[in-house]
This record gives structure tokens, C-alpha cells and sequence, in this order.
């Protein structure tokens, strides 16, 4: 719980944070340039070129090649905008060229024009179709030619959405689409151009041109659709409407959204007609001319208006929207344009007004400034002027401003803009009241959407200078609330986005106004928005405000400290909330204590009893970094402030408080300040009174737990007065901690008890502290595991006053914590790994302080240290063999890692150690290695050969087994030992050849198998190791993770295949029977180490040993007859079967034995094993001829091959008879297989249990 | 729609162009500012903070920085959303003692990735004062031909006092960057 903790956290999930946001710090040097520079242009010109000479695509990669790289534009497109007219226009006249040539009529030309108009759309998508549009050719020609084209996608229209994306349909009715919507607005009129007409000769002018019935006939159909064909049909039907000559056909659409605007029905397909019908109309309102629209607008805005208010509406986010664009609209046509006499006018000039060209008048400058500048002052009087304005209007305002509160950020967004634009045409009057109305959604009882319209509608107003520079004081009060907007709902909270919106009025306000009008205003605004850039949760929010702040400072001129402030709470170091909280804020403070104040505010209302824990850890951090800039304060003000609240009915709060308390006093202490006694007495009551309110219980007791461990470590630490009685009831409340089953609390309890006992009971007699050890040694046996981990814990932190009386107790205790429990239901991997810890660090404990102040009697250090060598070495040994499994997988390692790591610190001790117990004199350097080598004995009484040949052998095995963590760390430790430099360990067998194999320094992955194998097999030729090095490599071979397995089986391979083969195969063999003697019954090692046999035996190895093969494939025949004899592994059975094949098949005496064993497998209870037996058989006797003699021997083949062994039993059994008939085996000289089932039944209850069969056999049928 | 995709969208919708004024301290940086913004350019202090100064020239809006001789300006292009499209380096001709230190830390900014696509204006400032160097000298001095070739760059004489070469500096800084980042329509 203390920091430790949190920062692993902390840190992935900045990097979340960070993924999120455009993050350049680690750009290449080639993304920055894609900023400047469209890089791939000679790339995308080649392609073009390709494409336009073949005159259409030829290979559809180019098509998906080009707009890959269009997609790196997406956020640049002005990049690519001085490129489009070299992209644009040769495709649109290819695609025009082409229909010329083919006809619109063939089927032809849209396999052309598709993968064309996927380029075009592509840049579409990219720069935006304004920018696009521009570059479509306009011939008055190409009416007619886009029309047809169109309506031939228009026909083809048939296959499902997902078709339409791949094959360029969608792509090309929106790119014939948008070149209409710029063709229309030829200046003829249509009827003149639309060919059909030309024959008849009576022109009705009543009637619309074909044309124009033909364009108005598909666009209201895209109307309809779901794609973005609706939105430019929606543009095309603007464009096309408003045009003068179409008064009819406008009237007649106008009746036709009326139709489908008030229609109440509640289909799909005419949800999306209602959407293109508002959606065009919006385009209509803001192309076409107001002496057109007004006709309409009561007709349209009662739709609107009733449209707004049903369900309808309510459900769809996109419909509120184009309602809000389409409403401020119309209430814009209702508005004479102008630009209002009131409006605040910023002060920017232009460039070369005041440099003439003819430089002699230079003076001409400042009077052109001053003239403005009188300007302003006079526009910040408000004119009052007469204006009518419609009710309509007003009632659209009303309509926008209640869109500022909708759920959906796109609605809001739109309707703030429509306040803004809406505003400029009003009179200030009125505007003061649109302001007075956005200033009522900042209230308490308005969500957060309001709150952030509100934000956008202000930054908007401030923007277009619609809010006067005397409106600040009712807006600033305001904004500085929307700054810290942050509301709890459940588990998390709400408010992000208003504080980035409020950030962005700040913005908006630092351009908007002259400097001379900010500067009291940013006075305000400066301390929140650096407490935001500081603390806030979210990274947006924090960079949103130091943006908005660094604008300010940059526009205001000389803020005080501006550019220092600017300097620390840049973009990158703002990105993690870590450097943010200590290093940021801490360097603000530094450089301004009037930021001191408002940040320790901040911290302490809102941070520290943030919903998020971590957060609260963390702010209770920063707190504690703040303490230096003014200790008084914080002993007094805040000080104050916490400790009531440590005591809070909110969870978030006290849990905050207590940590917050802890940390403030720990860092007074620091800073050397001393807290007055009375302080001291209210701080060290606070754990009673926690106790005192059961704040341990329930839900929270948890998180309570650890904040006061972590307090009672910070008030021991800072050595605040604490009454004996306090004292007694703080170790109780450490010691019921230490019990509790969260490991974390644990830890943070074993952490508090360290400095608790350092600072209060250390020195206080023995008596006292023999009782807390008495306690944590009965504790180690104790039946409730968390106990057994937590006592463990503990021990290993007393110091040397509690532990001398008394060592050998504790190290016997702790020992034997260290073996696995007699009773299975008792066995407990954690605390085995806390006891083997603690015994190591008692031994330091002991051992370290005995070396500074001899406290031991020289007999009494002789009798530790001969302990420490006989005792606790082997313990650990022991330890290393702690394989134990449990539902978690291998628990064990956890037990022999710490193992490992105490094997080496152990090992330092006992060989520093001179024979007086006092650390011996030569403290040697690798150079004197050799010469220490002879006279070491006189030197290290307490190592010798033997446990350094054990200690080696031990960590190369575990540096050859399966799990790749703990040979990296067995590697290294065993590195570390041969290269000590402080502490030579002697006694090293074959030191050179070791240091051979295991380089000094050399940092590398020992975890990577195909990397340490071959270095490690080596050691099989020195014979002290080998023994170890091959029982950790069978357990590779022979396991189940196949990379592993190949990496350590070709290493050994290799290994065998050199020149002195055969003696290492003998020598191998040796190993290998040792281990199956030494492992007998033991399916860990016998399973992977029969796989191994089996293998090599596979690969020809122990075949060709001349005397030694009967031999040794006679022991391995003994050994196998034991390990299958009863045995429900299937693994193991198979492995088994196969070797006795191999022996079976070997010619020598031998093979009969194995062939007779085999042959009882037949008759085995699991049919598969009978029959794998049988093809074992039948391999066998295909192999060896010797077995079975030549007549009788197709017999034989044949009984196996006909019987199906994995039917009856009984029939297995007659035939198994006749096969040891035809072979010749005495049947009464079989092993009993029949008996044997037996003895397994009567032994199955000692065995573990039916299941574990049965899951075997599971596993091996492949369910 | 957080405070970063709005700037960008601001920017774009504006024809905004940020250009950094960089160079040592007494080249003139704050005269130059406050001579195209049309201020008294009679009292001029060192500059203490930095300027943001916005002042439109055609139909572009120039956000020009203007950082003063501050020692520490990394955080000015490590910064905020915005990019830096422009780079105005001052130097003051007439300070010969001091051409040695501009040519360093000119080409130490140079260095600087996340300017490396900014379009470069060398001003080379003061050529009313006689003794001064000509644009093509302090050129050869700030050895600018060792510049990589894919920087765009351009060395002007100018004078503050006067107003005499600025309008053509800048004029080529924007028409350079608006080609590089906006359609010429």
C-alpha cells in the first residue's frame, strides 16, 4: 500500500493514457516530417500516372496502396491540399473519357469507374469534399453524361451494404454525387441544357426539365439511405433547389419533408428518410437565400419544433443534431445579417499595414494603433439599438438552449455554435440574455452535459467577442467551478469533458480579449488552471488546462513567472500523472508559494478522497511533497484539517486522511520540524480511535488496514511521542495485520512493524521483546496459514537484540517452517517462502550484527556459524527440492527461488567468515584465487568441498529444469558466486571450467533455452555434476512444453556427438540409471526421465555400448518392472511399453526378459495400453527374429495383428497365451498381471484416489 | 471534441501558421514584432516573458512567438498541440563578436526534430547601423549552405527601425509555408 505499490500500476496505465493521445515524444525523424511535407507525393504521383495512362485501374493493390498513404494524412490534409489538383482532375477526366467512350449504357464502364472513384473518395474522406469539389470539371456538357452514369450505379443498386465497400458501388454513387452537386450550379438555365427537351418544342414552363425530374427523382431516393450518398444527396438537393429557376420544384420538395417530417412512423428505412429530409433541409437553410426560405419557415420550424418533441428525437442522438443545425438556421434567415456595433473587437493588425513599402513614414504605426485602440474603448459602451426581433427567434433560442443540455456531445457542440452565431445578429440587450440563460445551466442540479454546453456556448460567445469584458465577473466564478467539475457516480466519476471545456473557455478568453481586459481575470483563473495541469485525473484535462494557461501567459505579456510555470508544466511532462503529481506541482510551488495554498486545497478537498485508491495514494504523496515549502502551515491548518477527517464516515475520505496524516507527519519530521507535544498526543490517538469506531470491519476494513499500517510506519519513523499503553495497542493492531490472509496488508504491516520496533521497542529489555518473539514462533506452527506467513514475515525483520537469546530456537523453528507439511490439508507454499526468506534474513540479522559488535562469546559464533553450515544450508537444499503442485500450478518455485537467492546470501556469509568468527582477513580478489585455493581450509572453517560441489550441482540443476525464470535465475546466481568480488567462495570444483561455460558480466536471457542448454550439458563431463545437470535435463527432455524440449534435447545431442562419444554415453548412462534409482516411485522425475530413455533410445543412443548396453539396459528393465507395476499413468505405461520394445529388440540375453514383461501388457486392464502393447509387439518382432523362431513367428504376427486388443479381455487373454506359447515363455515364469491388479486394489485407498486414473485416461483418449 | 481536436480544427478553419521568433538576445526579435504590429517601437526592454503575438497577413492568421532570448525554449516547440510552421532566426549584424555563438546555436535549434519540416527566415537585422555585415556575409558566416537540403530557408536584410526588409521576409515565410500546408486559391 505504500508507494511501492502503486507505481507499477501508475504506470501502465499512463501508458494507457498515453496511447490515447497524440504522443510525439518518440517520433521518428520521418512522422515529424509528414507534418511538414506530403513525403510519399513521388510515390502517389507514379501511381496516378499509371493509373491515368492506362486510362482506369489495372491493379486494384495501386487503389488500396494509394490510399493507405492518404489515411497518414487524416489529421494533416493540408498537407495534401496543394497536391489536388494533380490528383483530382486527371481521374475526373478519366472517368469522364471513359463514359464518353463507352457509354453509360454498357456494363463496362462502372468496372472503369469504381476503383477510380475509390481513389477520389479517398481524398474526399481525407481533405474534406469542399476541397475536393473544387477540382471536378464543370463543362455544362457533363450534366447530363453525370446524371446518366449515376442513375446506371443507381440501377445496379442490388447487392447487401458489405458488397457495396469492396467493390467501389458506395465510392461511386457518392463521388457522381458530388460532382453533380457542382454542376448544377451551371449558369444556364437547366431547360436549356437538357438535350431531351431540344426536340419538343413547346416549352411548358410550369413543367420541370426531365433532367432536373430524373436528378430530383434518385437524390430524394439517396435520401433514404445509410450511407453518406444521404448527405450528398442532401448537399446536391440544396445546390440544386435554391437555384432560381427551381421555385417549383422547391415548393414541391418543401411539401415532400413536410410529408415525412410529420409522419409519425417508426421504420427503419424511414427513420433514415427523416434524417436525409432534415438533413437536406439544413443544407437548403444555409444556401439558400432568405427571400426564398421565408416562405417556408413557419411550415418547416413547426415541424421542427414538433419533430423535436417526440420519441423520435429522444432516441436518435444524430436526429437532435441535424434538428439543432436545421432550427439555428432558419432563426439566422429570420435575422438581417450584420455584424453588431457592441461586439468586442480584438487587437490584431495586419502585416504590412504598418510596414509601407516606402519606408519614409515611419510613424505611420503607432498612430494607426491608437486610433483603434480609441475605437475599442468606445465599442465597450453598449449601444442600445431598435430591433424586431420575431418570436420565432426567440423561441429557437429557447429550443438551442436546452440543446446545450442534451445527452450527446454532437447535439450540444451544434447548438452551442448556434448560440454563438445566433448572438452576433442580436442586439446586446438581448444578448446579454442569451448570456444570462447559458450562465443558468452552471447550476447544481443540472447534469454534466449542461454544464459542458455551458462551456462550449461561453467559448463560442468569447470567440465571435460576444461577451463583454463586464460580463467577467459573473462568468469567471463560473468557469473556475466548471474547472474543478468532477461528480461521483458509484464506483467512478463524471466531469472530464466539462474541465477540458472549461479549459478551452480559458483558451478561447486568452485570445479573445486584449491584454489590459484579461489581467485581473487571469489572476483568477491562474491558480485552478494549474491546479487542473497539476492534478487532474486525466491527461487531457491536465495538458487542456496548461495549454490554456501557457496561451494566456503568451498573450498577457509579463505574467509573473509566466515562463517558468510554462517551462516545468510542459506537454511531456504532464503526460504521466506521477511526474505530474511530485515533480511538477512540486516545481510550481517552488517557484510561486501563492500557488502553495490553492494546491494543498486541491489535495486536500477533492484528491485525497478521490474515488480511485490509487489516486488517493498518490495524492497523499504530493501532499507530503508539498510540506517543505511551508512546514507551518501544514502543522497547523492542515493538520488540523485531517485528523477529524481520519475518522470520516466516507470510506474514500478517512482511508485518504490516515494515509494523508501519516505521510504530512513523516515529511515534517523530515524537514525537521517538531511537532508540539500536543499535535503529537492528537496523531498518536488516531489508531486507538480507529480501532475505537470498527473501522476494521466491513466493507472498506481492508483498505483501512493498510492505510494505517502504512500511518503507524510514518509516526514511528517521524518518533512521535506514543504512550506505552498506545504503543501496546498499536503492535496489537500490527500484529492482528500481520494475520491477515491479503498478502498486501501483510506486507504493508511487516514494513510498519520494522520502524515500529526500531523506534519504540528496541532497547526497552528483554523481557518485553521476548514475549513478541515467544509469540511469532508459536505463530509459525499455527493452523491458520495467513498467520503462518505473516509471523514468518515478522521474524525476519526483528533485530539482533530480539533474536540473540534465543537464535537457535528461532533457526531450528524457522527450518523446519521451510519443509513441506506433514499434512497435505496444512500445506501452505507462502509460507514456506516466507520462512525460507526469514531464515536467511535472521542469519544476516544474526550474523551482520555479531561481525560490528561481537556480540556472541567466540564459542557461542563457532556454535552459529557450524548452525548455520549444517543446518540452515541443508534446510535450504531442502528447500530447492520443494516441487510441491497445487490448483495455481507450481507452487514450488515460488519456495525454490527464494531458495536459490538464500543459497547465495548464505554462502557470503559462511565464507567471510574467518575461523574466530570474525570476518576472515583476506578479502580476496579474483587475481588470488589460486594461492587462496591451498591455504584456504586454515581461512573458511566453514565451507568446504562438499557444499560447494552441492551448492553448484544444486543451482545448475535448477539452472537445466523447465521453467525459464528460474534457470535465468539460477544462472545468475551462480554467476554472481563464481565472481564475487567482495567474498570469494572456494572450494569450487573444476572453478575454470565453470568460468568457461558462464562468462563474467555477460548479461544475457539464461531463461532463453536454445542460448543456455548447450553451455550447461557440458557440465555432464565433470562427474561431480553431472548426476545434477542430468536430473535437471530429463526433466526438460521429458516434459511437455515442446520448444523446450527440442532446445534441450539437440543440446544433449550435440553434446553426444563428438569424437569421445562413448565414453560420454557411458558416463550419460551411469546418470541416467542413478536418476531412476534415486527418483524410484517418484512419477515426477520417473515420468519425464522414462520419456528421456525413451527418446534416446529412439535416437539410437545406450544401443551401441558395447558391455555396457545389457548391463544397462538390464537395470533400466528392473527399474521399469518396479515404476509400472501398479502404475495408472498413462504417459508413464507408454514410455514404459516403448522401452521394453527397444530392449526386446537388442541381441543379447536380455531382450527375453523384456519381451516377456512386455508381453503381459496384452493382458493389461486399459485396452489402449493392450493395444499399443500389441504394436509394440508386433515392431519387436518384426525387428528382432531371435524372439520368436522363423515358423512360428508369422504366427505370431499374425495373432497380433487380428486381435482386437482393445476388445474383451478375456479374448486378449487367450491370445496373449498362445502368443507365449508360440514364443516359448513359460507362463508360470510371466509376472502375474492378474495379481498385479489385485495388489493395486488393495493398495488403490493409500494411493491417492480412483480420479487420478481416470483423469489420466482422459487426457490420454484426447477429451 | 477535446480542447486538442478543437485548436486543430481552429487552426485549419483559420489558416492559422505559428511561427517561432528565435535568436540572441539584443538581435532585435520584440522590435520586429512590435514594428509589424504597428506598436511604438521607441522603448524596448529585454524580453522577459514571451509574446504571443496574432496578426493576420492576406488571408493568413499568424500566431507569431515570440520567446525572447530565454535560455531554456525547448518547451516553446515541445509544446502543445500546435506545431511550429515557421522559424524566424534574428541576428544582429552588427555584432561580430557575437556571430560566432548565433552561428552555434542556430545550428544546435536546427537539430531539433520536431522543427525539422519549419520553413527557416535568417533576418538579418540592424543594416541601417553602418559596419554592419550584408545579408550575404552573415550568410557565409552562419555557413547556412551546410544546411540539409530539405529545409527551406531564406536569409533577408532587414531593419527594425526602419520597417525596410521585413515585409519581404515574411512575405516569403508565409507564401512558403501556406504552399507547403494550404491551397493557394
Amino acid at each position: 500500500m505504500a508507494s511501492d505499490n502503486v507505481a507499477p500500476e501508475e504506470v501502465v496505465r499512463n501508458g494507457g493514457e498515453g496511447g490515447e493521445v497524440e504522443d510525439d515524444e518518440r517520433d521518428t525523424c520521418h512522422i515529424v516530417l509528414q507534418r511538414y511535407f506530403l513525403r510519399e507525393w513521388k510515390i502517389l504521383k507514379s501511381l496516378l500516372d499509371d493509373v491515368i495512362s492506362a486510362g482506369g485501374v489495372v491493379e486494384l493493390s495501386a487503389v488500396h496502396k494509394i490510399r493507405s498513404i492518404m489515411d497518414r494524412y487524416q489529421e494533416q490534409s493540408q498537407l495534401l491540399e496543394p497536391y489536388l489538383e494533380h490528383i483530382v482532375p486527371p481521374l475526373m477526366f478519366t472517368i469522364r473519357s471513359k463514359a464518353i467512350e463507352l457509354g453509360v449504357t454498357s456494363d463496362e464502364i462502372l468496372q472503369v469507374i469504381k476503383p477510380l472513384c475509390i481513389v477520389i473518395y479517398s481524398v474526399v474522406t481525407v481533405c474534406g469534399y469542399k476541397a475536393v469539389i473544387k477540382f471536378f470539371p464543370h463543362q455544362v456538357s457533363d450534366l447530363e453524361l453525370a446524371v446518366s452514369l449515376l442513375e446506371k450505379c443507381h440501377d445496379k443498386d442490388s447487392g447487401t451494404s458489405l458488397r457495396e465497400e469492396s467493390t467501389g458501388e458506395m465510392e461511386a454513387k457518392c463521388v457522381i454525387l458530388l460532382w453533380l452537386s457542382i454542376l448544377v450550379l451551371i449558369p444556364f438555365d437547366l431547360s436549356s441544357v437538357d438535350t431531351s427537351m431540344a426536340d419538343v418544342n413547346n416549352l411548358d414552363k410550369d413543367k420541370l426539365p426531365p433532367l432536373v425530374q430524373r436528378i430530383l427523382s434518385f437524390s430524394t431516393d439517396y435520401l433514404s439511405s445509410s450511407g453518406p450518398m444521404r448527405t450528398i444527396a442532401g448537399l446536391l438537393l440544396s445546390r440544386l433547389l435554391t437555384r432560381p429557376d427551381m421555385s417549383n420544384a422547391f415548393s414541391s420538395f418543401t411539401d415532400w419533408t413536410h410529408e415525412v417530417l410529420s409522419s409519425k412512423s417508426n421504420d427503419i428505412v424511414d427513420h433514415f428518410r427523416l434524417l436525409g429530409a432534415t438533413e437536406s433541409l439544413a443544407a437548403i437553410f444555409k444556401t439558400g437565400s432568405p427571400r426564398l426560405l421565408v416562405n417556408v419557415v413557419p411550415t418547416i420550424w413547426n415541424d421542427a419544433s414538433s419533430l423535436m418533441k417526440s420519441n423520435t428525437a429522444t432516441r436518435s442522438p444524430l436526429l437532435r443534431k441535424y434538428l439543432a443545425k436545421l432550427t439555428q438556421r432558419i432563426a439566422l434567415t429570420c435575422l438581417p445579417s450584420r455584424s453588431p456595433s457592441w461586439r468586442y473587437v480584438g487587437k490584431t493588425s495586419t502585416l504590412g499595414e504598418h510596414i509601407p513599402s516606402n519606408f519614409s513614414k515611419i510613424d505611420q504605426g503607432t498612430d494607426a494603433s491608437k486610433v483603434s485602440l480609441n475605437l475599442n474603448q468606445d465599442e465597450y459602451c453598449p449601444q442600445e439599438e431598435d430591433m424586431d426581433v420575431p418570436e420565432i427567434v426567440e423561441e429557437i433560442i429557447e429550443v438551442l438552449l436546452s440543446g446545450l443540455r442534451d445527452t450527446d456531445t454532437v447535439v450540444r457542440w451544434s447548438a452551442a455554435k448556434g448560440i454563438g452565431r445566433i448572438t452576433s445578429r442580436l442586439t446586446s440587450t438581448l444578448a446579454d440574455e442569451v448570456l444570462a440563460s447559458v450562465l443558468e445551466l452552471f447550476s447544481p442540479s443540472e447534469g454534466d452535459g449542461s454544464w459542458h454546453g455551458g462551456c462550449l456556448s461561453l467559448a463560442e460567445l468569447a470567440r465571435r467577442g460576444l461577451l463583454l469584458p463586464f460580463n467577467f465577473s459573473k462568468v469567471v466564478p463560473v468557469v473556475v467551478k466548471a474547472l474543478h467539475y468532477d461528480v461521483r457516480r458509484g464506483p467512478h466519476s463524471v466531469g472530464s469533458h466539462v474541465r477540458d471545456a472549461a479549459a478551452y473557455v480559458c483558451w478561447a478568453f486568452g485570445r479573445a480579449y486584449y491584454h489590459t481586459d484579461m489581467r485581473s481575470v487571469l489572476e483568477q483563473l491562474a491558480p485552478h488552471l494549474l491546479t487542473v495541469a497539476c492534478y487532474d485525473r486525466e491527461v487531457n484535462c491536465r495538458r487542456a488546462a496548461a495549454a490554456a494557461f501557457q496561451e494566456n501567459v503568451g498573450r498577457q505579456g509579463n505574467f509573473p513567472l509566466g515562463i517558468d510555470i510554462v517551462n516545468t508544466a510542459d506537454y511531456f511532462a504532464l503526460s504521466s500523472r506521477v511526474n505530474s503529481y511530485l515533480h511538477v506541482a512540486v516545481g510550481i510551488a517552488k517557484l510561486d508559494d501563492n500557488y502553495l495554498y490553492p494546491f494543498a486545497d486541491e489535495l486536500l478537498h477533492s484528491k485525497i478522497s478521490h474515488w480511485d485508491k490509487g489516486l488517493r495514494e498518490l495524492a497523499t504523496n504530493a501532499l507530503s511533497a508539498l510540506v517543505k515549502f511551508n512546514a507551518e502551515y501544514f502543522a497547523d491548518v492542515v493538520l488540523e484539517k485531517l485528523i477529524p477527517l481520519t475518522l470520516s464516515t466516507d470510506l474514500c475520505m478517512r482511508h485518504g486522511a490516515t494515509l494523508a496524516l501519516g505521510e504530512v507527519v513523516l515529511a515534517l519530521h523530515e524537514f525537521g520540524y517538531l511537532l508540539p507535544i500536543d499535535k503529537q498526543k492528537q496523531v498518536s490517538g488516531i489508531v486507538p480511535a480507529i480501532e475505537k469506531a470498527r473501522l476494521y470491519r466491513g466493507k472498506g476494513g481492508e483498505i483501512m488496514r493498510s492505510a494505517v499500517s502504512r500511518f503507524i510506519e510514518c509516526i514511528s519513523m517521524a518518533h512521535v511521542n506514543v504512550t506505552e499503553k498506545i504503543k501496546r495497542s498499536l503492535l496489537d493492531t500490527l500484529n492482528e495485520n500481520l494475520k491477515h490472509p491479503n498478502s498486501q496488508i501483510q506486507c504493508a504491516a511487516v514494513e510498519a512493524l520494522k520502524h515500529f520496533i526500531h523506534a519504540y521497542l528496541v532497547g526497552l529489555g528483554n523481557k518485553n521483546n521476548s514475549g513478541i518473539l515467544a509469540k511469532y514462533l508459536e505463530q509459525l506452527s499455527d493452523a491458520n496459514v495467513a498467520s503462518r506467513r505473516g509471523s514468518a514475515l515478522a521474524i525476519g525483520i526483528l533485530p539482533f537484540e530480539f533474536l540473540a537469546n534465543q537464535w537457535k530456537d528461532v533457526l531450528l523453528k524457522l527450518c523446519s517452517s521451510t519443509e513441506i507439511e506433514n499434512d497435505p490439508n496444512d500445506r501452505d507454499a507462502e509460507s514456506r517462502v516466507n520462512a525460507v526468506k526469514a531464515l536467511v534474513a535472521v542469519c544476516h540479522t544474526l550474523t551482520e550484527a555479531n561481525e560490528h559488535s561481537g556480540s556472541f562469546s567466540g564459542e557461542d559464533s563457532a556454535m552459529l556459524f557450524e548452525f548455520l553450515k549444517n543446518e540452515v544450508m541443508q534446510s535450504l537444499f531442502k528447500a530447492l527440492d520443494d516441487y510441491s503442485v497445487d490448483k495455481r500450478g507450481d507452487v514450488g518455485s515460488w519456495v525454490r527461488e527464494a531458495a536459490i537467492v538464500g543459497l547465495e546470501s548464505c554462502t557470503y556469509i559462511l565464507c567471510r567468515i574467518g575461523p574466530l568468527g570474525l570476518p576472515s582477513q583476506s578479502q580476496c580478489t579474483p587475481e588470488s584465487h589460486k594461492e587462496v585455493n591451498n591455504t584456504v581450509n586454515e581461512v573458511h572453517p566453514y565451507f568446504d568441498g562438499t557444499l560447494a560441489v552441492t551448492l553448484v550441482g544444486s543451482l545448475v540443476k535448477q539452472a537445466t529444469e523447465k521453467m525459464n525464470k528460474i534457470r535465468d535465475l539460477a544462472a545468475k546466481v551462480l554467476q554472481r558466486i563464481l565472481y564475487n568480488n567482495t567474498v570469494f567462495v572456494p572450494f569450487i570444483a573444476f572453478r575454470e571450467i565453470l568460468e568457461e561455460i558462464i562468462p563474467q558480466g555477460a548479461d544475457v536471457d539464461w531463461g532463453e533455452p536454445a542460448f543456455s542448454y548447450p553451455l550447461f550439458v557440458q557440465l555432464l563431463q565433470l562427474s561431480c555434476y553431472s548426476k545434477y545437470v542430468m536430473s535437471g535435463l530429463v526433466i526438460s527432455i521429458g516434459g511437455l512444453q515442446d520448444s523446450l524440449r527440442k532446445a534441450s534435447l539437440n543440446a544433449l545431442l550435440d553434446y553426444l556427438h563428438v569424437k569421445e562419444a562413448k565414453d560420454r554415453e557411458i558416463s550419460l548412462s551411469e546418470d541416467v540409471l542413478w536418476i531412476l534409482e534415486n527418483y524410484r516411485r517418484c512419477d515426477r522425475v520417473m515420468i519425464p526421465s522414462l520419456k528421456t530413455v525413451e527418446i534416446l533410445f529412439s535416437k539410437k543412443i545406450f544401443l551401441n555400448m558395447e558391455a555396457q548396453t545389457p548391463i544397462f539396459c538390464s537395470r533400466i528393465l528392473e527399474s521399469l518392472i518396479v515404476e509400472l507395476k501398479g502404475s495408472k499413468d498413462f504417459s508413464k505405461l507408454y514410455s514404459g511399453i516403448a522401452i521394453l520394445g527397444f530392449i526386446a529388440s537388442i541381441l543379447d540375453p536380455v531382450n527375453k526378459r523384456a519381451f516377456t514383461h512386455l508381453l503381459t501388457f496384452l493382458t493389461h486392464r486399459y485396452p489402449k495400453i493392450r493395444k499399443a502393447t500389441a504394436e509394440q509387439v508386433y515392431l519387436v518382432l518384426l525387428e528382432n527374429g531371435s524372439l520368436v523362431a522363423e515358423p512360428k513367428s508369422d504366427k505370431a504376427l499374425e495373432i497380433i495383428a487380428e486381435t482386437c486388443w482393445e476388445g474383451d479381455l478375456d479374448e486378449a487373454k487367450s491370445k496373449k497365451l498362445e502368443l507365449c506359447e508360440l514364443a516359448g515363455v513359460d507362463f508360470s515364469q510371466l509376472p502375474k498381471a492378474s495379481s498385479e491388479t489385485k495388489k493395486s486394489s488393495i493398495q488403490r485407498p493409500a494411493t491417492v484416489d480412483e480420479n487420478a486414473s481416470y483423469s489420466s485416461l482422459v487426457d490420454s483418449a484426447g477429451f | 471534441m477535446g480542447l486538442l481536436s478543437i485548436i486543430r480544427k481552429i487552426k485549419r478553419k483559420e489558416k492559422e501558421m505559428r511561427i517561432l521568433m528565435v535568436g540572441l538576445d539584443n538581435s532585435g526579435k520584440t522590435t520586429i514584432v512590435m514594428k509589424i504590429n504597428g506598436e511604438d517601437t521607441s522603448i524596448i526592454s529585454p524580453t522577459l516573458g514571451f509574446n504571443i503575438k496574432t496578426i493576420s497577413y492576406q488571408k493568413y492568421t499568424l500566431n507569431i512567438w515570440d520567446v525572447g532570448g530565454q535560455k531554456t525554449i525547448r518547451s516553446y516547440w515541445r509544446n502543445y498541440f500546435e506545431q511550429t510552421d515557421g522559424l524566424v532566426w534574428v541576428v544582429d549584424s552588427s555584432d561580430l563578436r557575437r556571430l560566432d555563438d548565433c552561428k552555434y546555436e542556430l545550428h544546435n535549434l536546427l537539430k531539433e526534430e520536431r522543427l525539422s519540416g519549419a520553413s527557416l527566415l535568417i533576418l538579418a537585422n540592424k543594416q541601417d547601423i553602418e559596419g554592419s555585415l550584408s545579408p550575404d556575409e552573415i550568410a557565409k558566416v552562419l555557413d547556412l549552405e551546410a544546411m540539409d537540403n530539405s529545409r527551406h530557408w531564406r536569409i533577408v536584410g532587414c531593419s527594425a527601425y526602419t520597417g525596410e526588409g521585413l515585409l519581404e521576409g515574411f512575405d516569403w515565410l508565409v507564401q512558403d509555408i501556406a504552399s507547403r500546408i494550404y491551397m493557394l486559391d
